[in-house]
């Protein structure tokens, strides 16, 4: 059924997706690329990866945030044009998952930017990764 | 190949005499353990090479604080053509963690010393560039992650 | 000669991983490399200590999230030999199947990246495809595609029925179909052997001297293969032979992951059909029973891992935890493989030698002259050098 209403939102809209790593294990990453691919395959709904800031509507961030990449996490997210949107994907991005305390990592993604959709897992299936996505899109057409 | 082991316990005794301070093999760690004192930790090492016809494979330098007055270095090589799992391990004093670099004998240490000096703050004398290679730039100096005190 | 650093960002440009090589260059041929890698340093050994070894099989899969499963393996086994436990037969032949299975996924991964980068989307996509009937097996058998923690102290999670043996057979016999197919594909392909034939090229010689292990050793001849030389879980039983390809170059490399997948499928076949009776696990203290050191190396799918493992009697945690990464063993390697090459090939160098760390999708540019620095992405400079 959300995949229903995520193709009635997507003839309105589609999303261009940056996904940004914090400094994750790639287990998130993997199930993000997976999203993509035949299996499950977002491009049919125009949901596209980019690799700039610039052509982004949505922020996908995975990992714990460490602290060297706390800056550029920063900067990514002030060259996004507005209006955009943070999903934080894996327990990692949420609030530093495993490796919270560890002398590396400062915690999770809200920590240094804003977040609308949490989407919790070790790491979360590509079907749940969408279904945040959903849930963003959900949210921000409610609130208009 | 656990064949070979006499002879490679014969070689070391041979070459290194009482540098080598203690050796055995250890059938539930399919290893060879050597225990060399660090003044002869280099020509340990070249007699490997030697024994190897320099085919040899340094798998990790492994530095440990064990909370004693010593610190623990262990070396994990794998002989090609033996098929011998060798540990070539050293102690070093805590107030004077200084040893030769290994990268001229064997240049894969090259990376693996800079971290054990990074963590552990061991010194080794000789490599070319003992610099930091995990911890951010603002990391104070003088504070290694892994040791105990 | 004026050199330029150029800090280039990805290793997995498809995943967008953050790391940092410094590269000095002049005009079109890289002079020098520097590895200044730590944005994904998470101070994991300390963690490690600071942990239960129960809870350190949850944080040893969390290293690396692609190799999750050979890091639990190698943990387990490690605190297996400090603690001189002794593993059931079965359970040893279902670690090698899901190690196999890992392994499948991981190269499968690596190999559809590596299509994408040289512009062979087709490819990239059938790799992808079949890595997904991999990740169904693995969840067959562990209860979940990515993190399971199915290796525990003293033997595997969960057993497996008959019918499920019958089912990954079935599967895997019609994917080895498709494998052999998309290996000629690879193989005869001009652009495929343009952007990979003699690139990245490093002797025999250096590749053992620097310490290089797994497919990016094997591709230069080095015949290392913990799984041949130093056997472990079922391969005493179950034996297996190094592949090796001689050519040295980002080709050779690729291609032996390529047979490798095709092996890893002989080789589950094989532990399926001899599958011993038995228990899986067997029941072990949760303090070390006595002070002794353990180790444990095993070949993840990018090459020789060590997890290294000190414990005292009485004590639930251990006293000092070493885990030596396999990427880490070839960045030595892989530098010296792009210095006097051209800066259109380092992706193909590095993706060859299947890196595993985090890195950043941005490339800086930093005239050494003026000290200006420009911001491009890698994919705009990928782009440019797409032939």
């Amino acid at each position: 059924m959300s995949l229903l209403k995520l193709a009635t939102w997507a003839r309105l809209k589609s999303p261009w997706i940056l996904h940004v790593n914090t400094g994750a294990c790639n287990s998130c990453d993997i199930e993000v690329l997976a999203a993509l691919t035949p299996r499950f395959d977002v491009e049919r709904f125009g949901i596209l990866l980019k690799p700039s800031p610039r052509h982004a509507d949505i922020l996908v961030v995975t990992g714990a945030v460490t602290r060297q990449a706390a800056e550029r996490i920063k900067r990514v997210y002030e060259q996004t044009p507005d209006p955009k949107f943070v999903i934080a994907v894996g327990a990692c991005a949420i609030g530093g998952g495993v490796f919270q305390n560890c002398y590396g990592v400062l915690g999770g993604v809200d920590k240094i930017i804003p977040v609308d959709v949490y989407v919790p897992g070790c790491p979360p299936r590509p079907d749940a990764i969408i279904y945040g996505v959903v849930k963003l899109i959900e949210k921000v057409t409610k609130g208009g | 190949m656990v064949e070979e082991y006499p002879k490679l316990a014969e070689t070391l005794k041979n070459e290194l005499k009482e540098a080598l301070l203690g050796y055995e093999h250890i059938a539930e760690k399919k290893a060879f353990v050597a225990l060399v004192d660090r003044g002869s930790l280099i020509k340990a090492l070249e007699l490997l090479n030697k024994i190897s016809g320099g085919e040899v494979h340094l798998t990790s330098i492994n530095g440990a604080d064990l909370g004693e007055r010593e610190m623990e270095l262990t070396y994990f090589i794998w002989l090609l053509p033996q098929k011998i799992r060798v540990l070539v391990k050293t102690r070093l004093p805590k107030d004077d963690l200084k040893i030769q670099s290994a990268v001229k004998v064997m240049p894969a240490a090259i990376l693996y010393e800079r971290e054990v000096h990074e963590m552990l703050g061991v010194v080794f004398e000789g490599h070319p560039r003992l610099e930091r290679l995990f911890l951010p730039e603002d990391w104070p100096e003088g504070v290694y992650p892994l040791r105990r005190d | 000669m004026s050199a330029i650093d150029l800090i280039i960002g990805p290793v997995h440009p498809a995943l967008h991983e953050p790391e940092r090589f410094v590269f000095k260059i002049d005009g079109e041929v890289v002079v020098d490399v520097e590895p200044r890698i730590g944005f994904v340093h998470r101070g994991i050994e300390k963690a490690l200590s600071e942990r239960t070894f129960v809870q350190d099989i949850y944080l040893a899969e969390r290293i690396c999230g692609i190799c999750n499963v050979v890091h639990t393996l190698t943990a387990v086994q490690a605190i297996e030999n400090a603690f001189g436990i002794e593993v059931p037969r079965r359970a040893r032949y279902l670690r090698t199947i899901v190690h196999e299975l890992n392994r499948m996924h991981s190269h499968l991964l690596i190999l559809g990246v590596a299509c994408e980068l040289m512009g062979f989307d087709t490819l990239f996509m059938l790799f992808w495809r079949d890595r997904e009937v991999v990740m169904d097996l693995v969840e067959i058998i562990t209860g979940n595609r990515v993190m399971s923690a199915y290796n525990i102290i003293g033997g595997v999670r969960r057993n497996i029925s008959d019918f499920e043996i019958s089912e990954i057979k079935k599967a895997l016999g019609s994917m080895a179909e498709r494998l052999k197919h998309y290996k000629k594909v690879f193989m005869e392909d001009p652009t495929v052997r343009a952007r990979c034939v003699n690139v990245g090229y490093l002797s025999r010689a250096r590749t053992l001297a620097l310490g290089a292990v797994g497919p990016t050793a094997r591709g230069s001849g080095v015949e290392i293969d913990v799984r041949a030389e130093e056997p472990y879980a079922a391969f005493d039983e179950v034996p297996y032979t190094a592949v090796v390809y001689n050519e040295g170059d980002s080709w050779a490399r690729l291609m032996v992951r390529i047979d490798e997948t095709l092996e890893s499928i002989k080789i589950i076949e094989q532990c399926l059909d001899r599958m011993p009776s038995g228990p899986v696990k067997v029941p072990v203290p949760e303090a070390a029973p006595r002070t002794a050191e353990g180790f444990s190396v095993t070949e993840a799918p990018r090459g020789e891992l060590l997890h290294h493992v000190y414990a005292k009697e009485g004590e639930d945690k251990p006293i000092r935890y070493r885990v030596r990464t396999p990427t880490y063993a070839n960045i030595p390697a892989v530098c010296e493989m792009l210095k006097g090459g051209y800066i259109a090939d380092i992706p193909v160098t590095l993706v060859s030698i299947d890196p595993c760390f985090s890195c950043t999708d941005r490339v800086a540019l930093v005239d050494v002259n003026s000290g200006e620095k420009r911001v491009v992405d890698i994919f705009t400079l990928m782009r440019r050098y797409r032939k």
